[in-house]
């Protein structure tokens, strides 16, 4: 131990170097993985965050032939053919269903809710939209909308009340308590005033949903008591598609899931995690050919100081340890080095911010990086083992230097 | 009267390096130091006096013939066992010495007790000291190699020798690389040690007038050795 700290300290430059250099590997790897990391997690969460990872509907009808119909008559005439506005089917046992959703497993929050288009209109401006009607405690536990608001309030939202996005409220030119009117499909009309106007960074929120109690949307689509849909949270939003497909074995309703209606998204998340983990491999056995090659001249020079301990009795065992201990030390205190250098410069960067375009809304990071532990000490092990790895080649050489040919070559 | 154990023998010593062409360097070498005697070797470059000491010092094994150093046959002892020999029972002294740069002069004499225990014990450090301080070197305890003078660092190669109390001190012209005065110094001192420690010595050397000092004087020529 006493030996390789001498060999290490009077290394100077040399030492340095290569401390400087697993220090180097580290940094890039926390840096890149936490970056990106950080990145996909904001990614998700603004995906995923205000929206639901599961919506259960009810199985949509499918037409049947004439034939098949029961009873039919033998003859029909048909007079006249009248299109269907679609919307979806109502869902049976409301409650019952409630309850039997909330037993699944990593399920945080479920909401009854009737859903469907209409078009929203004010002043002469009119835009189609998406209406979520949904007691507000519930469906707050599924899109946060009470956090997310700017002016108003989601969970005191009454019955003639809606909450619409911040760019449809611009869009509308609507300003709290002014009153927006809502058309169905079937030609139903209601006239709400305006509760809060919210923003969450999804486009599809802020510029086309529009929030209102689940009375309110069951008057609307004219579902008497019913509800059209269920949403469900889950307290990891990856395993959307497991949960979901269990809820799909028991339940007889479709079943989607986010991941299912983002391929595409998922598809770049999967590339952006290879690539990081690309060059994580990379730079970590660069460095370790790196601190190889440093060692291995480090034995090179030190030949005749290893044949002389060997020459007064050091055994092969104890060589192989010196020059492996080196590779443990570098490893570890380049290690720890790097890991707060890269830690250092993820908060550094996450301290840059830009001010968001929305009043009211605090600045954001223009890198919303994160420092993840588990990759950070992840991270640092690995390097550890790399560099120790890279050690025990110059001290295998080292421990099979024959004294006498050390001896001999003067 | 039991005979006493000799500090190295060896019984029809050969030794051939096995190259691109076998060389046979030793021929056959009978050979006995006794404790406390202090043999001079001398020969003509390439005459194989210092694969005899290689071979003496358990540092390369025969290829035919035995080695006894101190009573254990180097035959009958692993690669492991035989880096343990070396440590306690033979001391080394090189042409050049060899120090360890990054540990001061005392840690150097220390290094063959360090190497085989991992800490010397106080009793062994005031043994070293004692020995630092008989050569001269008291002052430069904590002074490392590179500000010592080249007598200064074969001095302390000799204390480093010495230090775990070997049978056998095997000396490779351990003053080639000094000027005369130093030189002399140095062979005086260890003729001094030979005589207060009892270790046996066994000194390479080129100068007649040095060998005419030991107790007897080996020449080897063409791998076989000659007492005069």
């Amino acid at each position: 131990m006493q030996l390789a700290l001498r060999h290490l300290r009077a290394g100077g430059r040399q030492t340095l170097l290569i401390l400087a250099g697993v220090a180097m590997a580290v940094t890039l790897v926390v840096f890149i993985s936490c970056l990106i990391g950080g990145l996909q997690q904001n990614i998700v969460e603004t995906t995923t965050g205000p929206i639901a990872h599961i919506t259960l509907q009810a199985p949509e009808r499918l037409p049947r032939a004439m034939e098949e119909l029961p009873g039919r008559p033998e003859f029909l005439v048909i007079s006249d053919i009248e299109q269907r506005p679609w919307q979806p089917d109502t869902i049976d046992r409301c409650n019952c269903i409630e309850v039997q959703l909330n037993t699944f497993e990593h399920v945080k929050a479920v909401a009854p809710a009737v859903t469907g288009q209409a078009l929203v209109s004010r002043a002469g401006t009119e835009r189609s939209v998406r209406v979520v009607g949904s007691p507000p405690s519930g469906q707050d536990g599924i899109s946060g909308l009470q956090e997310d608001i700017l002016e108003g309030d989601y969970l005191g939202l009454r019955s003639d009340e809606a909450v619409i996005g911040y760019d449809l409220a611009r869009e509308l030119g609507a300003e709290l308590q002014d009153r927006i009117r809502l058309t169905t499909g079937d030609g139903i009309t209601e006239t709400f005033r305006l509760g809060g106007i919210v923003y969450t960074g999804s486009e599809a929120i802020d510029s086309s949903t529009i929030f209102v109690t689940l009375r309110a949307g069951q008057t609307l689509f004219a579902t008497g008591t019913l509800v059209n849909s269920f949403s469900v949270k889950l307290d990891d939003p990856f395993l959307a598609n497991d949960v979901g497909d269990r809820m799909d074995a028991s339940l007889d309703l479709e079943v989607n899931t986010w991941m299912r209606d983002n391929p595409g998204l998922l598809v770049a998340l999967r590339a952006q995690t290879s690539s990081a983990d690309l060059i994580s491999v990379f730079s970590l056995v660069a460095s370790s050919f790196a601190i190889a090659s440093v060692l291995v001249v480090s034995v090179l020079r030190r030949q005749r100081e290893i044949g002389i301990l060997k020459a007064i009795g050091a055994r092969r065992r104890q060589v192989l340890r010196v020059f492996t201990l080196e590779g443990l030390i570098i490893g570890v205190v380049g290690a720890v080095m790097g890991g707060l250098f890269g830690s250092g410069l993820i908060i550094a960067l996450t301290a840059i911010e830009r001010p968001s375009p929305v009043p009211g809304v605090p600045p954001e990071p223009i890198f919303p990086a994160i420092l993840i532990p588990e990759v950070i000490v992840g991270t640092m092990v690995v390097a550890v083992i790399a560099t120790v790895i890279a050690a025990v080649m110059p001290a295998r050489q080292a421990a099979e230097l024959d004294p006498v040919d050390v001896i001999r070559g003067g | 009267m039991a005979e006493t154990v000799a500090a190295v023998e060896t019984v029809g010593l050969k030794k051939t390096y096995f190259g691109a062409v076998p060389t046979q360097v030793l021929h056959g070498i009978d050979l006995r130091i006794e404790p406390g005697e202090l043999v001079s070797l001398l020969g003509q470059s390439g005459s194989g006096k210092s694969t005899l000491l290689n071979c003496l010092g358990a540092l390369d094994r025969p290829t035919e013939g035995r080695v006894i150093v101190a009573g254990d046959d180097l035959a009958d002892l692993d690669d492991d066992e035989l880096a343990d020999l070396r440590n306690a029972k033979v001391g080394f002294i090189f042409q050049f010495h060899y120090l360890q740069d990054e540990f001061t002069c005392l840690e150097n004499a220390l290094m063959p007790i360090t190497i085989r225990s991992g800490r010397p014990k106080p009793a062994e450090i005031d043994r070293v000291v004692a020995l630092l301080e008989r050569v001269g070197l008291g002052h430069r305890l904590d002074s490392p190699p590179t500000q010592l003078s080249g007598g200064e660092q074969q001095r302390t190669a000799v204390v480093r020798a010495l230090s775990n109390q070997p049978r056998l001190v095997l000396a490779d012209e351990p003053t080639g690389n000094l000027d005369s005065k130093s030189s002399a110094e140095v062979f005086e001192l260890i003729h001094e040690i030979n005589e207060e420690t009892g270790v046996a010595f066994v000194i390479v050397t080129h100068d007649d007038r040095q060998a005419a000092q030991g107790d007897r004087i080996l020449r080897i020529e063409d791998g076989l050795l000659t007492e005069n």
